[in-house]
Formats: structure tokens, C-alpha cells, sequence
């Protein structure tokens, strides 16, 4: 870096050189955090079967009820705070 | 008789729409008398079939949405998202790109806003995970470039990285719900907004939460910007970007596919 | 490998005359460890084409190794072959990319239709057996044949209704298919009985009408039984066992045909990976059997 570079070209020359310099040196810690998932074993969706849940089975239509009489009752029990709706 | 397109339309309006009137008139009369199925009945084996068959393929890759709201509520949801969205290609690994607009306007899950910003994520975790291989990359190519043109450089970033960011803290809703048992630690909507990047080195996806302005600076790379531009515009926009630290987390986490330089 | 038998127009690792089964994800890592050479061996993997045509990621790792030890054949879900409103070309140009990547001793798809509209039902749907579906039917496999460059097999399907327009039986409409197109027959067993039972048919007089030197593969899978007041319909789910009287009809089958690459196929309630290899086995057995009968005699 000799050379008479313009202020940004100088900017981004050294940014660069630093980075390469302190990335070749074993990370002390990253400054991301990546959280890892596996998935490997995340099953194809297209097969060529007919379902075998017992539905599937059955001639009856499926359920199509009215939306109100269903409400999300899984781990979202969970979610706490302030900004929740309540509901319709 | 109706010809083979009316024939393939009108069992479409059946399955997906239960308007069986038009196809039934094509469908052999078994002999009831000997308890035979009736014709009704045979199509809604097919109509059960393929609901089931997409629900389940939306349940695989929206596997936190579905402990969130729970079996039931999932498969009703999934249910009305097949008919308002059933899948235009036969590629059903990334099935339910529209979860999160269809999910911003299903009333039934209106009291739980955050849900929307957990589909997006688990629909770019799919997309990571399906997406392009990257080739790896030695940091040494960069050092041979001579410093004057490393402004004119434009960064290619991992080809498979999706971005997002969220009002909602949905990296932690989303790790808190991992495993089959489901959540338990609870989580606080009012621990704020998140920025993340996803995407996949090897096998393994990896979701990597980032702060404002990083996630802005992905974004430029990401759209093709060389870093000299991309520097011009971070400045203006975060005063306190420090583009050595954000490239040095790009190339600690090894996130560089290769690069190019602007013609 | 001079087997007449192995279907399939290229010459890269023809499918053996042995059994095969379905791979599934559950069981990549199981099947890299054992090594092709484990015993009960495993002859060779099939795979639904549309699951391996994204971009990259680990279906494609997991492929690529399995590949390097196995024989392989793509069966695919998604070109409705049957559909009134032309292939999807997009959807091609995908298979044919992942045909050229994994170079498939076999590559199959089914006589049924799964789009319209331009919309995926994830079903195999019964066509009419007319001569309008069978001319749409034979141009979309000439048209698959030449994109490809090679030979495709189709495969007789399971149904649990008929339309009233079709004027032809099932096996004539699938022989006239394979006599005007020059492609192959997979031939379903376990559908063969499913719908035969289903519709009244008869089984052996179905498979007794097909052409043996058309059929380049076998497919053997469980199926269930569901009641409906007093009656029995026959559900195709790939979820058990293969059930004795399809073993019966496979047997039946290989006596008119002699041994043929036949695979187990297992999509719903997926078991342990022994349980399919031991399927494998009982279809081995008969393999082998037909195979000493036809060269001593």
C-alpha cells in the first residue's frame, strides 16, 4: 500500500488486508455465533404411496369445520409478552 | 363423455375444492347393492389422499411452526394453505413459499403475530438446505490481489446464504423448539428484533444472528455490490460500520464463496 | 452383462437381475457403514427422482456415495405422463439433469396423471383408458424418451375408481402403450393385485396378457385392507409387509417371465433397514430359484 490511493480505495485496501491478516490467526471467538442443525435425515416429500393414515383410508371427507373452533395449543404457550394479540 | 382435459379439470375442482358435481357423471357406478363404494365415496380417497400427502409434506418443513400451534391446529392450517396454495411444482422439498403471507391473513392464528417471521426462517432454512453446494474457498486467492483493486472486488458470499430479519426474536423461538418434546425454556417477545443469516457450508445448515448493519452490508453482497459501493453506501446509512470487522466475520466463519471483479 | 433382461439403454452399471429396495433417508448412514458387501446384500437402490432435484445439500452427498457402490434407478413422481395440458417442461430439463448427474441404470415413471392446471396434486391419478389418453400418453413418453435420449419403463398403477369413457382393459391399454412408444413396462405387482381386487379383475389373467420381454423391473410393496360394510377395498400405502397373496402373484409372475430386477418398496412407516433387506431376501430366493430352473432347463 505504497501507492497514492483514494480515501475510500485506502479504506477498503486496509480493511481487506487486516481482516486476511487477523483471519489467518485462530479465531478467538467469531463475532457471529452460528447455531448448527443437522437435518440430515429430513425425510423426501415426494413419494409414490397413497397415505396411510387412517383418513386416507377412510371415504369420509375431511374435516373442513368452521375456523373458529380451532385454537393453536402447542408450545406457544410459551411465548411471552406484551406485543401478543389476543386473538379474533 | 367428457374429453381427457374437462375429465382432469373436474376431478381438480373435486379434490381441491369438493365441487364433485361435474366429475361424478365420469365415474363408473360400482355395484352398491353388494356394499361396493359409492362414487363419492372413491373420490374422497383421493381427496383425503392428497391432503394428507401435503399437509404432511408442509408439517416436514415447518416442523417448529407445527409444535408451536400443535398437531391439531397445524393440520387444519395446513389444510386451508393446500387449497389456497396447492403446489405448482412437483418439487415438494421446498412446498409452502406462501406460509408467511398466508399465515399474516389466517385469523385463526391472529393472537400469535410472530408465527409468519417462523415460517419465513424455517422456509430459508429449506431453501439452505436444498440450495447450491459452495465449491470452498482458499483466503490465500484474496491475498494475491493487489490491494489498489480490492475496492473494485465484488465478494460472492456462501451461494446457498438467505437473509432475514425480524421484529420478533424468532432465532430463539425457533431453538427453543428443536426437539419433539417441544419448548422448554419460555421465550420473551420483548427481547427485541433479530437479523440472521442462513446458510450451509457442508451438510449442515447453520443460522448465524447478526447485528443491523452487518445484515445490511450481506445484503449489499449479496446483491452484487462491489465493496467499494458497498462501503459508500454502509457509511451513510450506519455511521459506526467497521468494514474490517465485518469482513473479518465473513472470512472467520468462512462465508466466501470466491469473488470477482467489477467490470 | 449381457443379460437381455436389464432394461435401460446405456451400459453404466446395468440393474443386476436381484433385489433391490427403496433408499431412504433414515438409512444413509447405516447403508455407507455396512459397505455394499454386507450380507444380506443389497443389490441395488431406487430413489423418487424429485427428491434429489434440488440444487445441492445432503440428498445429494448421501446420493453420490451410495451411488458409488450401488446400482441405481430413478422412479419418478412428477411429469404426468397422462396430463391434457402437455408436459412441464421445467420439470423435464430437471430430470434429465439428474439422469445425467447419476447416469440411473433405470429411470421410470407412472401411467397416471398427478397435474392440472398447472397445479401438483402429490397423486397418482387413474386415467380413462381411451384412444384420446392413449395418444396423449404416447406423445408425452416420446417426447420424455427423445429429451432423455434413452429408454424409459411406465408403470401400471393402483386405483381405487374407473371412468366410465374408458373403452379399453388396463392391461391392452399399457401393452398398446408399449408397443407404440417402445418403452418399458415396471410392473407392479402389489398394484396389479391391489386394483385387480379393487375392481373385480382378474390378477393372473391381467398379468398373463402383458408381453414378458417388455418388462425391465418389478415392484413388490405392502398394502392395507380397509372395510366398508362387508366389503374390502385394498389401500396402496407401501407401509407393511408384502403380503402373501402378492408374494403368490410374484411368483406366478417370475413362472411366465422368469427372474426379473424387482424392487421393495417401503414409503409409509418406514422400518428398520434389516426388515427391508430381508424382504430382499424372500424376493431373492425366488430369483434364484427361476433363475437355476431356467439354466438347467
Amino acid at each position: 500500500m505504497t501507492k497514492n490511493l483514494k480515501p475510500k480505495s485506502l479504506l477498503v485496501a486496509s480493511a481487506m488486508a487486516a481482516a486476511l491478516t487477523l483471519s489467518a490467526v485462530p479465531a478467538v471467538q467469531a463475532k457471529g455465533k452460528a447455531e448448527k442443525c443437522y437435518g440430515i435425515v429430513k425425510a423426501g416429500q415426494n413419494d409414490c404411496a397413497t397415505a396411510t393414515t387412517s383418513c386416507a383410508g377412510t371415504a369420509t371427507k375431511d374435516g373442513q369445520s368452521d375456523s373458529w373452533i380451532y385454537v393453536p395449543k402447542g408450545t406457544c404457550a410459551k411465548i411471552i409478552g406484551s406485543s401478543l394479540k389476543s386473538g379474533k | 363423455m367428457a374429453g381427457l382435459f374437462d375429465i382432469q379439470d373436474n376431478f381438480l375442482s373435486a379434490i381441491l375444492e369438493s365441487r364433485n358435481d361435474a366429475i361424478v357423471d365420469e365415474i363408473l357406478e360400482h355395484d352398491l347393492s353388494v356394499g361396493g363404494l359409492s362414487v363419492q365415496e372413491r373420490l374422497n380417497i383421493y381427496r383425503n389422499n392428497t391432503f394428507i400427502t401435503l399437509k404432511r409434506a408442509l408439517a416436514q418443513n415447518f416442523p417448529v411452526l407445527c409444535r408451536l400451534v400443535g398437531q391439531q391446529f397445524f393440520d387444519h392450517m395446513a389444510g386451508e394453505y393446500v387449497q389456497k396454495h396447492p403446489p405448482i411444482t412437483p418439487l415438494l422439498m421446498t412446498y409452502g413459499v406462501k406460509m408467511p403471507e398466508f399465515l399474516d391473513d389466517f385469523d385463526a392464528a391472529g393472537s400469535l403475530p410472530y408465527l409468519a417471521d417462523v415460517a419465513r426462517l424455517e422456509h430459508l432454512w429449506n431453501m439452505s438446505f436444498n440450495g447450491p453446494d459452495s465449491e470452498g474457498f482458499d483466503l490465500e486467492e484474496l491475498n494475491k490481489v493487489d490491494p489498489e483493486k480490492f475496492e473494485d472486488i465484488i465478494l460472492k458470499l456462501l451461494p446457498n446464504m438467505q437473509l432475514m430479519s425480524s421484529i420478533y426474536p424468532v432465532l430463539d423461538i425457533w431453538l427453543a423448539n428443536q426437539t419433539e418434546e417441544g419448548a422448554s425454556t419460555t421465550v420473551n417477545l420483548e427481547r427485541g428484533p433479530c437479523h440472521l443469516a442462513i446458510y450451509r457450508k457442508a451438510q449442515e445448515v447453520e443460522i448465524m444472528p447478526l447485528d443491523p448493519a452487518s445484515h445490511a452490508f450481506f445484503g449489499l453482497l449479496g446483491a452484487g455490490k462491489t465493496l467499494g459501493s458497498a462501503l459508500v453506501q454502509m457509511t451513510g446509512k450506519y455511521p459506526a460500520f467497521n468494514l474490517q470487522e465485518a469482513l473479518q466475520n465473513i472470512m472467520r466463519n468462512n462465508l466466501i464463496a470466491g469473488f470477482e471483479f467489477a467490470k | 452383462m449381457s443379460d437381455p433382461l436389464t432394461m435401460g439403454n446405456n451400459n453404466f452399471d446395468p440393474i443386476p437381475t436381484n433385489a433391490g429396495i427403496g433408499l431412504k433417508p433414515q438409512h444413509y448412514e447405516e447403508i455407507l457403514s455396512l459397505g455394499p458387501d454386507a450380507s444380506p446384500k443389497i443389490g441395488w437402490f431406487e430413489v423418487h427422482t424429485e427428491n434429489y432435484m434440488g440444487a445441492g445439500g445432503p440428498p445429494h452427498y448421501y446420493l453420490e456415495k451410495i451411488r458409488q457402490d450401488y446400482p441405481l434407478s430413478m422412479h419418478g413422481v412428477g411429469l404426468s405422463l397422462g396430463t391434457a395440458d402437455g408436459l412441464n417442461l421445467d420439470h423435464l430439463r430437471g430430470v434429465k439433469n439428474v439422469v445425467d448427474r447419476y447416469q440411473p441404470a433405470l429411470v421410470s415413471e407412472h401411467i397416471s396423471w398427478s397435474i392440472a392446471n398447472g397445479v401438483y396434486l402429490n397423486d397418482l391419478i387413474p386415467l380413462p383408458y381411451t384412444a384420446e389418453t392413449l395418444q396423449i400418453t404416447c406423445a408425452h413418453i416420446d417426447q420424455i424418451q427423445n429429451f432423455l435420449g434413452r429408454q424409459i419403463l411406465v408403470e401400471n398403477p393402483s386405483s381405487y375408481l374407473l371412468f366410465k369413457s374408458s373403452n379399453m382393459e388396463e392391461p391392452d391399454f399399457i401393452n398398446e402403450i408399449l408397443g407404440n412408444t417402445g418403452c418399458g413396462l415396471l410392473l407392479d405387482v402389489n398394484n396389479v393385485y391391489v386394483s385387480c381386487q379393487n375392481h373385480g379383475w382378474d390378477a393372473r389373467d391381467y398379468i398373463s396378457r402383458l408381453k414378458p420381454e417388455t418388462v425391465g423391473e418389478i415392484h413388490l410393496a405392502g398394502h392395507s385392507v380397509k372395510e366398508w360394510r362387508g366389503q374390502s377395498l385394498r389401500i396402496d400405502d407401501h407401509g407393511s409387509n408384502v403380503c402373501n397373496e402378492v408374494w403368490a402373484l410374484y411368483d406366478y409372475t417370475l413362472s411366465l417371465m422368469g427372474p426379473k430386477p424387482t424392487l421393495i418398496e417401503w414409503d409409509n412407516n418406514i422400518p428398520a433397514l434389516m426388515t427391508l433387506r430381508q424382504e430382499a431376501e424372500r424376493a431373492n430366493t425366488l430369483l434364484n430359484r427361476d433363475q437355476c430352473a431356467k439354466n438347467s432347463g
